[in-house]
């Protein structure tokens, strides 16, 4: 899963390969533009820090929840418990009338 | 010799292999980083209990409290991290640049609604190995 650095990113000591490292100003970091490859690649272009160069990334992270989507949900949500709400008036309508 | 403050403090988190900014953080605490000591203290010692060192040190937890967002990657990312269990790099910079870094390994997540506040969540990381301050 392959993603694309759109600005300069920290270090993990440890943990960041040492080939996706460069020295800017005397600060190692991750560089923009440095495409790199990592199962979670996807977090960075959902957190605005990446682009999404592969199909596998692109898949990822249009499967993940974005706020669109859930706001969609919470409409669909809200409609469901209108229409609940109105079905019950409808029935207390007609046992008045009973 | 300063007085630093706690706004623009940043907390960071290994996301991709990289550190990587935590948003809406609201504190930070941390706890438990102590020297370990055993209870050392026989019939014949003197009147003043002894606890010598056993040569570790408890890393103790890291708190942080935020305002969840569901719909956020860096917030996701914690609730995944329980459910496919990792460890995690993480730092924290103060507002002075210095850095105070740190892995965890278990975390214990919740969160509260309220009705007169804001959605939040409380993580609490524990530390392997020693975090590192600046000295």
């Amino acid at each position: 899963m392959k993603a694309k650095l759109i600005r300069d990113m920290d270090v993990s000591p440890g943990v960041t390969p040492k080939e996706w490292i460069t020295v800017v100003n005397g600060k190692e970091v991750c560089a923009a533009g440095l495409v790199f490859e990592h199962p979670e690649a996807y977090y960075q272009v959902l957190q605005g820090n990446a682009e999404a160069v592969d199909e596998e990334c692109k898949a990822r992270v249009s499967r993940v929840r974005t706020p669109l989507q859930l706001e969609s949900a919470r409409i669909a949500s809200d409609e469901l418990l209108a229409s609940m709400q109105s079905d019950g008036e409808t029935e207390e309508d007609q046992d008045e009338e009973d | 010799m300063a007085k630093i403050i706690g706004k623009g403090t940043i907390f960071k988190s290994t996301i991709a292999a990289m550190l990587t900014a935590v948003a809406q953080v609201n504190s930070i605490s941390s706890s438990g980083f102590a020297s370990q000591t055993f209870e050392g203290t026989s019939l014949d010692s003197g009147v003043g209990k002894e606890k010598p060192l056993t040569g570790y040190a408890e890393p103790g937890t890291v708190d942080i409290e935020l305002f969840f967002d569901p719909s956020l990657a860096g917030h996701q990312f914690y609730t995944d991290s329980i459910v496919v269990p990792v460890s995690i790099a993480h730092s924290i910079t103060y507002t002075d640049s210095t850095v105070t870094t740190f892995t965890t390994t278990g975390m214990d997540f919740g969160h509260t609604v309220a009705m007169d506040d804001g959605v939040k969540a409380t993580i609490s990381f524990t530390i392997t190995g020693l975090p590192t301050f600046p000295t």
